[in-house]
């Protein structure tokens, strides 16, 4: 399973959006959700890291975190209100490139 | 208005971000979310020790509650204080760990200069005899929020300059263990940071008071003047106008976090010493009474979707109803959007000034009892309104507030079904043609 993370300003709304997503891929995304207080301690094995659309000013800092190790992106905010999984895999597979 | 929007994204949202990175903004932030166990613990027992009776009640149940309370005073006061009634100091230990964290720095050394110097500042010795010692502890709470900060903010920087300009670091010979050499180093400017709150205190001791007392004196005009409706408005704008714009309320709370939890530990505190509260504008106020459903008062609005005819609408309002419940209302915001949707822009800042006024006025004539718990933000509001003032008027106030805020974003939901129906139909009809 590849490990995905999601994070906002206190992963409560993003905690929803990572359950979305997690059901449609499958058991092919391993998806959780973190307040931008704490995802640092959870980095290890993460391939890819999105945002909420209230959280679009964290992706500077999270770049800088993970060194651009790791891609970052913020999800539309549409698609995020929806809690549209399956566009949100189209985003994450592109990511992953 | 599109002009202004436009204004807003490129000129003013990019200083909000600023300020809700900016570390020590963050640190205080990070803060008075991280303390929630506390204030959550003392607000439970803030319900038990109020048990809803006065002279006129005959329901055994509840005769039985207030006995137990008045049985039990001193310890559940006494557990009361300890949690909730020690914000400050929890708070002075809360920003200094972030604020050493964000710098990548050893933590526990400006820990234990904090609580030292908050202590040493906060309390006012009155008999240290040998064996008792007597003091006076109430400054403890959110009285002491601005000490909190003096220490937590200038104090911690004072230290982390004098460490990162290696004072006093005294040369080890090689072999020395780097972590000795380490403790070492931060040794002397420990000292220093130490010796100016012992000078502080005996100034202020020998001038016959303490020196959260004479902040205190000096902030007072200040913190009466946060605890006003014109002040409750400007928060509700604020937040609601940032919302609009997709920016989270968290970016603000650096600076309002302080007041609203300063006031409810106020309040706590007149409610265990049975005087009458002196605070209207805390932080339950603001998010069981201000923002029912989350900001935007959603929970209105997503009921007012679901009984929508356009069909995208009711799946917003189906989508969104149980989080709005709970306080959160990211689905309906970006869903409907309210976001950046001008027809929307009215009933999102209005609602909420609304409430706040209302609230505001029925609370501070003492029509409604005045907030004095946290139990969680997410507690929903109808519950949350009840448990932190132990007032059943509350609740019924809830509902009043919550139908006004239907009656508000009626009739801007129906002009933007309108739209979307004439959008629809302007689609199809472009089909059609080509």
């Amino acid at each position: 399973m590849t490990k995905i993370m999601l994070v906002c300003c206190f992963g409560m709304s993003t905690s929803l959006m990572a359950q979305s997503i997690e059901e449609e891929s499958g058991g092919e995304y391993e998806v959780h959700a973190y307040g931008d207080n704490e995802y640092q301690e959870h980095l290890d094995g993460v391939k890819a890291i999105l945002v909420g659309p209230q959280g679009k000013h964290l992706i500077y800092g999270i770049q800088k975190t993970v060194d651009y190790k790791i891609p970052v992106e913020s999800i539309e905010p549409r698609t995020y209100g929806m809690l549209d999984g399956a566009k949100v895999i189209n985003q994450i597979k592109r990511m992953l490139g | 208005m599109k002009k202004f929007f436009s204004f807003i994204q490129n000129k003013v949202l990019p200083v909000t971000y600023k300020l809700a990175k900016q570390r020590h903004l963050r640190a205080i932030r990070n803060t008075f979310i991280t303390i929630l166990p506390v204030t959550f613990f003392g607000g439970i027992i803030a319900v038990i020790n109020a048990a809803p009776v006065t002279d006129t009640t005959t329901n055994k149940l509840l005769l039985a509650w207030a006995s137990f309370v008045s049985n039990n005073s001193t310890i559940l006061t006494w557990l009361n204080l300890v949690t909730m009634g020690f914000m400050g100091l929890y708070v002075c230990i809360g920003i200094t760990y972030y604020l050493a964290k964000s710098y990548d720095m050893e933590v526990f050394i400006p820990v234990l200069l904090s609580i030292s110097g908050y202590m040493m500042l906060a309390v006012e010795p009155q008999e240290l005899g040998y064996g008792t010692a007597i003091t006076e502890i109430t400054y403890l709470d959110g009285k002491g929020i601005i000490l909190a900060f003096i220490i937590s903010l200038l104090g911690f920087e004072f230290y982390r300059l004098m460490k990162k300009h290696n004072l006093g670091k005294i040369k080890m010979p090689k072999g020395v263990p780097p972590a000795l050499s380490d403790s070492f180093g931060s040794l002397v400017p420990a000292l220093i940071v130490l010796a100016v709150y012992g000078i502080i205190f005996t100034i202020c001791y020998k001038c016959g008071t303490t020196f959260v007392v004479a902040v205190q004196n000096l902030m007072s005009p200040m913190i009466s003047a946060a605890d006003s409706v014109w002040f409750a408005i400007l928060v509700a704008f604020l937040l609601s106008f940032g919302w609009f714009f997709g920016i989270h309320d968290t970016c603000f709370s650096g600076f309002i976090s302080p007041i609203e939890y300063g006031n409810l530990s106020l309040n706590a505190a007149a409610l265990a010493a049975g005087t009458a509260l002196p605070c209207v504008f805390t932080v339950s106020f603001w998010c069981y009474f201000g923002i029912i459903g989350g900001l935007g008062n959603c929970l209105a609005l997503s009921i007012l979707c679901m009984t929508s005819k356009n069909k995208q609408i009711k799946v917003v309002g189906r989508l969104g109803i149980v989080p709005a419940f709970f306080g959160i209302s990211e689905p309906v915001t970006f869903g409907l959007p309210i976001m950046l949707n001008p027809i929307m822009f009215i009933p999102c800042i209005l609602t909420s000034i609304a409430n706040v006024i209302i609230t505001f006025v029925l609370m501070a004539t003492n029509i409604v009892g005045r907030t004095h718990a946290l139990l969680s933000y997410n507690m929903p509001s109808i519950f949350g309104a009840y448990f932190s003032t132990s007032d059943f008027k509350a609740v019924i106030l809830i509902i009043v507030l919550f139908v006004l805020d239907m009656l508000i974003y009626f009739p801007f939901l129906k002009a933007y079904e309108r739209q979307l129906e004439k959008e629809g139909e302007a689609e199809t009809e472009e089909t059609v043609t080509a």
